[in-house]
């Protein structure tokens, strides 16, 4: 793991109105690091994410990352009225990258490429929620920012993304996973848990 | 940039080509509407054209042709400018993020949605035509594409705007059964009241009826119409940018 961080949050606030949803929240990841952010439903984790990915500004505090970022939301927000192909393509414009091909090896991996020319309006939600995940991998992304990416996925798809998560951490990228699931906090190498919009405890879990 | 301008204007009309329902609507619903109007209507009617200031003499059936097609495409497109707005803001912000100019996506749909509203003029104009021989087939198809693209980008505003799909369908809805309701003179006796200047479709709705009734063309409708919608649709736009916006600038990249 290298010494200096891909991204740092600092003293990270944000209030909705007079609802003060995250407290002064400080933490840093490295490259090949794995962090789980786990809490409550309404402990601020998908804002936390949003924060850092840019979708939301903070109230107060700073993020600095280093590198591309990759942001997988929780639902996925991908074109209806087009086809999965047609979706990557955007998407590969908007990251200035060539049309399809590394796309075309992640959903190989993920195994919905006979999905390539179907709407997406037409799919299922797990297939769907794969093409929101591709969206983010797509570009191979420094930091990699998952908002519990796999709702929706069967077993074995399941397996597959953690199996894909981990050659990522292995080549090097920071990855940032949302998580209520208690069974996997073995999987990163740290655990941050969230208790109303307070980062109460991280803990070593690898 | 010109990548992704070419790659948001091909694939909007891509997602404009999906929207089954308005083109169903257009296909089937404003034929039908205009045989249905063609069916029921009879006897004459002598009204003041108010943009040109002269009495006009015609049959009710084409007077009620025209309202009826300009009210039908109005509405229709009207909802896909809400539509795209609706289903796309998410996700175009999500692009935005991940390195998208805002100014390609911005225009490429703009251009995207422009082009929608010239085929969906053309064709209108043309059903019209099927139903009695219009004077000025360009002058006629020139004032639906005003009324058209006013109306795509009222829904583009009220896409952004309004808080769901519901207020928005109430909110197109309504305002175009007012705005070609009260300037028809056939059942409504508001239609030379001054008021209706300030309606969206006042101007196309005097150019359409003038070039398909009358030897009268004034192209200043056109441009000042086209003006009137390119104001909502600025301000639809302004509203869009907004919506699309990131926190990007909030941060610092180390």
């Amino acid at each position: 793991m290298s010494a200096q961080p891909s991204l740092v949050a600092t003293d990270v606030a944000r209030t909705f109105g007079r609802r003060q949803v995250l407290r002064a929240v400080t933490f840093c990841a490295h490259p090949g690091e794995m962090i789980g952010i786990v809490g409550e439903n309404g402990a601020g984790k998908t804002t936390l994410l949003r924060i850092i990915a840019g979708l939301l500004p903070a109230s107060r505090g700073r993020v600095e990352v280093r590198g591309p970022l990759g942001y997988c939301p929780q639902e996925p927000q991908v074109h209806p009225a087009l086809t999965v192909a047609q979706n990557v393509e955007w998407f590969a414009a908007a990251y200035r990258m060539p049309r399809t091909i590394p796309a075309g090896a992640l959903m190989e991996r993920l195994a919905f490429e006979q999905y390539r020319d179907v709407l997406v309006r037409d799919l299922s939600g797990g297939t769907r929620q794969k093409l929101n995940l591709v969206l983010a991998l797509m570009h191979a992304p420094a930091i990699l920012l998952l908002d519990e990416p796999y709702q929706g996925f069967d077993w074995e798809t399941y397996q597959r993304f953690w199996a894909l998560a981990e050659e990522s951490r292995r080549a090097g990228q920071t990855i940032v996973v949302i998580s209520h699931l208690f069974y996997e906090s073995g999987r990163f190498d740290r655990v941050l848990r969230l208790r109303d919009g307070v980062l109460t405890t991280a803990e070593d879990a690898a | 940039m010109i990548t992704q301008f070419w790659a948001t204007f091909r694939l909007s009309l891509v997602e404009q080509k999906h929207n089954r329902f308005a083109i169903a609507l257009l296909l089937v619903y404003l034929p039908a509407w205009c045989a249905i109007i063609a069916a029921l209507s009879a006897g004459s009617i002598e009204f003041k054209l108010r943009a040109f200031g002269v009495i006009v003499t015609t049959s009710q059936l084409r007077l009620s042709l025209l309202t009826g097609m300009l009210n039908a495409t109005t509405l229709i497109m009207g909802f896909v400018g809400l539509n795209v707005m609706r289903q796309s803001a998410p996700v175009d912000q999500r692009l935005v993020l991940c390195g998208h100019s805002r100014t390609a996506l911005v225009l490429g749909r703009l251009v995207a949605l422009g082009l929608a509203a010239l085929v969906v003029a053309g064709y209108a104009a043309g059903i019209v035509s099927l139903f009695f021989p219009v004077r000025h087939f360009v002058v006629v198809a020139a004032g639906t594409f005003v009324a058209v693209a006013a109306y795509v980008a009222i829904g583009t505003l009220a896409g952004v705007v309004l808080p769901g799909d519901l207020e928005g369908f109430f909110f197109i809805i309504m305002l175009s059964l007012v705005d070609t309701f009260m300037q028809n003179p056939i059942g409504s006796a508001a239609a030379n009241h001054q008021v209706v200047e300030f309606f969206p479709s006042y101007l196309p709705m005097q150019m359409v009826v003038a070039g398909a009734l009358t030897s009268l063309v004034a192209w200043w409708q056109f441009w000042a119409g086209l003006g009137w919608a390119a104001g909502v649709g600025i301000l639809g736009l302004a509203a869009f940018w907004y919506r699309t916006r990131t926190a990007r600038t909030a941060r610092a990249d180390f």
